[in-house]
């Protein structure tokens, strides 16, 4: 479902902005990244699952993920470095007496409750930033 | 007192520096294509406008219009050649050194 949900979004963007080919990204590959990503996320719920340590790893590694992916672009999407360091400190709650199942349903929360509002903001400054759009809109 | 910065202004290549040619290229500049419609949209130019600043574009050898058909509805795809990345850069630095010159030609006035 979240998969098709990203392609429809995906089709209505290229529908109504039209659509651009990036200039091939030269450094790590786009695919090696992602592996490493799936790889470190089933990991880090095997740890969390097997070991049961007194944090959330796998929140710690998609926190991390959110941190790492948006730093180039911190400056004008700071909101994902915000979202990315509540989880972390989420994920680090029970270490102060935060019971697990708390801690766990305000990461789950934080998680889609904060990317959504990011979505929101990005949707709203990228349609700004084509003045025949705001033009049309407005 | 050196008419420089002028002189500068007025040899600017006008293929190039045309408010709505230097965006398109501009928005260009950052991809490695993109499609009509991004660029009308990104412009505000009507189609009209845009297809013949286009035309002119690639007339110079600055873009690359491509062509074609996404299932049935007919897409056109641009890019820019090197010589037109080249070109626009080129003219930025310019844009920057007269702005420059100007602002010291402006403070010896001044003086």
């Amino acid at each position: 479902m979240g998969f098709a949900g990203y392609w429809l979004i995906g089709r209505y963007y290229e529908r109504r902005f039209g659509k651009v080919e990036e200039i091939p990204y030269e450094g790590f590959p786009i695919a090696g990244q992602i592996l490493l990503v799936v790889i470190g996320f089933f990991v880090s719920v095997a740890i969390d699952i097997v070991a049961r340590p007194p944090v959330f790893v796998s929140g710690l590694v998609v926190a991390a993920w959110l941190i790492v992916t948006s730093w180039p672009s911190r400056r004008i999407r700071g909101e994902y470095q915000s979202i990315g360091t509540l989880l972390i400190l989420v994920s680090l709650a029970p270490l102060v007496g935060v019971p697990q199942a708390t801690a766990a349903k305000t990461y789950c929360f934080w998680f889609g409750f904060g990317l959504l509002l990011a979505g929101v903001r990005d949707h709203i400054s990228f349609v700004r930033s084509f003045p025949a759009l705001r033009h049309l809109d407005e | 007192m050196s008419n420089q910065p002028f002189e500068q202004l007025a040899a600017l290549d006008r293929l190039v520096h045309e408010p709505a040619r230097l965006a398109i290229l501009t928005a260009l500049s950052a991809v490695k294509s993109a499609d009509f419609l991004f660029l009308q949209r990104l412009t505000g130019l009507s189609k009209g406008n845009l297809s013949g600043h286009l035309s002119k574009l690639e007339e110079g050898g600055l873009v690359v219009i491509a062509k074609g058909f996404e299932g049935k509805i007919p897409k056109t795809t641009i890019s820019m050649t090197p010589d037109g990345r080249k070109q626009l850069e080129h003219h930025w630095n310019d844009l920057e050194r007269i702005r420059k010159e100007a602002t010291k030609w402006k403070e010896k006035k001044e003086e």
